[in-house]
């Protein structure tokens, strides 16, 4: 049985047709995980940002207050530590006082918690006609605990806080300890519960 | 893009406006090779976040051991031979693997003591190391 010319080419029409519907088909999948791959990309990249941020600001936090610790302990005359063992979540709850050189000027350190149940430590100084200077020193931390080894006079910020999230997630701790030549007014510690 | 020619058997020539298999392969393998280039990126910055922050607590577990030996009685300091110790202040229970701490002690004199404090640890970035040293009275009380 022979075919006709044009049935032929219909037939082979239609056969090309076939094929192209199926490369359509390939090429609509491919670019379907093309774009899913791109679009966990894009929420990966903005997660991994938030992260090494996360990272970064508390390795700054860290130096920060590993300087600034050990800087006003050093230097500072009489040291007051203050009773606060904080049962209000919501109010700020002062850890320590000292007079620098110049004792007009006193300085504290300071920790309030946030709606969140997080704690920030704020250093404030007390300036001339009754303004304070203030410096935030730590974000969203989760404890913070000031003690005194009065034997050695070495006295001791301790903090938590987390970083990043997920796999990130840790808590970390970190302690520091200044030698500090003034003697303690009280020696009572302050403390926000971890 | 790229027009694909078909020669069909009537002689009819085709020119078909469509990307071939062979051109989305090579669309897909840049694309992986770019990704796998900002996986590699992504894994150099947070070994380079992470870098940072151990060099941090490094840093104030070094400063941490020297300040105790600043303070410490002169007792203490008679007993604290030459060689290698390890951290003797409170914070140093923070040190676990991989990160390791010694007191290297050195006498310089009669008088003096030589403090290094070494902490270490073992990055697959590159690794990290702190020493700091300090000089302390071998006897005679604290700081003043």
């Amino acid at each position: 049985m022979t075919r006709s010319a044009p049935s032929l080419r219909a037939s082979q029409r239609s056969l090309r047709n076939a094929f192209t519907l199926i490369e359509q088909l390939i090429v609509i999948a491919i670019v379907s995980m093309l774009s899913a791959s791109l679009l966990v990309a894009f929420l990966f990249c903005l997660r991994l940002e938030k992260a090494i941020s996360a990272q970064q600001t508390l390795s700054d936090t860290f130096a920060e207050l590993d300087r600034t610790w050990r800087h006003d302990i050093h230097g500072a005359n009489r040291v007051s530590l203050v009773s606060s063992r904080a049962s209000d979540t919501l109010t700020t709850v002062v850890l320590i006082e000292y007079d620098q050189r110049d004792s007009r000027f006193p300085c504290r350190y300071e920790i309030s918690p946030d709606r969140r149940g997080r704690f920030t430590l704020v250093r404030a100084i007390a300036g001339d006609r009754k303004t304070t200077t203030t410096q935030t020193l730590a974000r969203e931390l989760m404890g913070a605990t000031v003690s005194l080894d009065e034997e050695k006079s070495l006295y001791e910020l301790r903090i938590t806080a987390t970083a990043g999230f997920d796999v990130f997630h840790a808590r970390q701790d970190l302690r520091i300890i200044a030698s500090g030549k003034a003697q303690p007014i009280k020696t009572i510690f302050g403390e926000v519960p971890q | 893009m790229m027009k694909r020619v078909m020669i069909s058997k009537a002689g009819g020539v085709h020119r078909q406006a469509a990307i071939t298999l062979l051109e989305m392969l090579v669309v897909i393998a840049v694309l992986n090779i770019a990704f796998l280039g900002y996986l590699l990126l992504a894994d150099r910055a947070m070994s380079t976040a992470a870098w940072g922050r151990d060099m941090t607590l490094a840093l104030t577990l070094a400063q941490n051991e020297l300040e105790w030996w600043q303070s410490a009685s002169a007792e203490a300091r008679a007993n604290l031979g030459p060689g290698d110790h390890n951290f003797a202040n409170p914070t140093a229970e923070n040190i676990r693997q991989p990160f390791t701490a010694r007191l290297h002690v050195e006498p310089v004199g009669d008088s003096l003591l030589l403090l290094r404090a070494v902490v270490q640890r073992e990055h697959w970035h590159r690794p990290v190391q702190i020493e700091l040293e300090t000089l302390i009275p071998r006897e005679g009380g604290q700081r003043q």
